[in-house]
């Protein structure tokens, strides 16, 4: 019953693909029909209802839109982490764990990317995975 | 539509009851409010009870011990607003004259879950990822603060105001005043918001008689009438959107104060859903009394304290009377229909003559919330 270390446990089945390189990819949905991209990916378009829908990696960087540290967390969560919602260039909004240095944190609108990390740990002790985002080191 | 008012109001104090049953903490609102009509029970001749934790059947195990049996009782589950929307059903079926004498009970009892943070809606994909209640509205407090320049020290005013008035309302679950100070200083549970930006949990009931108009004279109450019950829902948005604005709470006030004529100037006093302290700045704006970023003006002027122009939250609101979550739209009714009829003790606001009430919430991924229910009444 176990799952090996080798099959890593996501929050969200079926949302995290990798390129070619190795670069992990959030993955949506896009409506077939009318084009409008969602996450994760309905079963139904809920602004057309078409059915189809294809596996849409979503933008990788994105803006802070907005974001708390929480403190009171529910249980089995460790605490204090940072949640946010994140505006990502191709127009989705994602919530997501914000990997931050919670003594420094960012600004709103500060440019985030994709990283994919630890969320929290179950009960058997093993790691579940998720999307998290993280502010945009600039190149020096 | 047949005119339809209010004759009966009861609540007992929201509080924590772990020792107490769910119906034990039911029926004394249920009889208080048949007394408080100068009705009987068999007067009553349907029920609508609103519960969002509950569990099946909670209008019929509250009445059980009364004898209130063999009648349809019809139970509401929405979140928040499950007992505001009880009370627009309630109203509902007497105007369109399918009874005539209606009984709305809200009742919850959160002491059943433990404490802390309330657990999240199963199979949100949000919620699966970190997203709690506190952390939404920390979202949009911290927006909003970015966008309107509003510091912690003003929206700690709220939690200040609140409890001000809280502390002249016995039905209160707090009824001790705060400083500034304590509000700043108070343990984090989502940064911005510390302990006293946000309300507790608690167990409560509350409850209301309805009658048909043409049936009041019979009554030896005062009525307060209904104006209009209004109930929508979130708007499911793919893309972005502005947290800062309570869209579903715009969207239902425009809806009401079109169907009732009444002006959000009209309004002499209101209860709104305070549930975290950003929530009573941006209900202000969605609710027309101010314009949208000067909401906290409109705190610090006095005017929404007792003895300034619209005064908000008299009970103390969510954040000092409490919030047992399916009983708080049924308990904001009972406090206006109290403010309306100069049954307000210490806290009442001198010769109110139109009321308002307002509950939201229910948080769904890609909504601003599941439910809103509005209503506004007359003397
Ligand atoms: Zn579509």
């Amino acid at each position: 019953m176990s799952i090996s270390a080798s099959e890593p446990r996501y929050a969200l089945a079926g949302t995290i693909g990798f390129e070619e390189a190795q670069e992990p990819r959030l993955m949506g949905g896009q409506c077939v029909q009318c084009g409008v991209k969602v996450f994760p990916k309905p079963k139904i378009c809920s602004v057309c209802w078409g059915v189809e829908q294809r596996e849409a990696p979503l933008a990788t960087r994105g803006k802070l839109y907005s974001f708390s540290v929480v403190h009171a967390a529910r249980k089995g969560w460790p605490s204090p982490y940072a949640i946010a919602y994140v505006d990502l260039e191709d127009g989705v909004r994602i919530c997501a764990p914000l990997e931050a240095d919670l003594a420094h944190l960012p600004a709103l609108d500060t440019q985030v990317e994709l990283v994919v990390g630890t969320l929290r740990t179950d009960a058997d002790g093993g790691a579940v995975l998720s999307h998290r985002f993280k502010p945009l080191q600039e190149a020096r | 539509m047949r005119k339809v008012a209010v004759i009966g109001a009861a609540m007992g104090r929201i509080g924590r009851y772990p020792e107490l049953m769910f119906q034990d903490l039911g029926w004394p609102a249920v009889k208080g409010a048949i007394e408080d009509a100068g009705l009987e029970r068999n007067d009553i001749e349907a029920v609508y009870c609103g519960s969002a934790y509950g569990g099946r059947l909670a209008g019929q195990r509250a009445l059980r011990p009364l004898g209130m049996t063999g009648i349809p009782v019809v139970n509401c589950e929405n979140a928040c607003s499950s007992g505001a929307t009880a009370f627009r059903e309630a109203w509902h079926a007497i105007a369109a004259g399918r009874y005539d004498r209606v009984l709305v009970l809200g009742i919850d009892k959160l002491s059943m879950l433990g404490g802390g943070v309330l657990p999240g809606q199963p199979e949100d994909w949000e919620v699966d990822v970190g997203l709690t209640m506190p952390a939404l509205y920390a979202m949009r407090a911290r927006r909003y603060m970015h966008d309107f320049g509003l510091t912690r020290e003003q929206l700690s005013r709220v939690s200040v105001k609140a409890r001000r008035h809280g502390a002249l309302n016995p039905y209160a679950q707090y009824q001790k005043p705060v400083t500034l100070e304590e509000v700043m200083a108070a343990r984090p549970v989502a940064d911005p918001f510390g302990l006293l930006h946000c309300c507790p949990t608690g167990d409560g009931a509350a409850a209301l008689v309805l009658c048909a108009g043409e049936l009041v004279a019979q009554s030896t109450i005062r009525p307060v009438w209904v104006a209009g019950a209004e109930l929508t829902s979130g708007r499911f948005v793919t893309g972005f959107r502005d947290i800062t604005t309570a869209e579903i709470t715009a969207r239902g006030a425009h809806e009401i104060y079109e169907e009732t004529g009444v002006d959000p100037q009209d309004v002499d006093v209101a209860e709104v859903h305070d549930a975290f302290a950003i929530a009573e700045l941006m209900y202000y704006e969605a609710l027309g009394f101010c314009k949208k970023g000067e909401a906290i003006h409109l705190l610090e002027s006095g005017a929404t304290s007792l003895g300034g122009r619209i005064p908000v939250n008299m009970s103390g609101g969510l954040l000092s009377k409490g919030h047992p979550v399916g009983a708080t739209g049924a308990a904001q009714i009972v406090e206006v229909i109290w403010q309306l009829r100069g049954q307000a003790g210490a806290r009442q606001v001198e010769g109110a003559k139109v009321g308002l009430t307002h509950c939201t919430g229910g948080g769904i991924a890609g909504l601003d919330h599941g439910a809103c229910a509005i209503t506004i009444f007359k003397t």
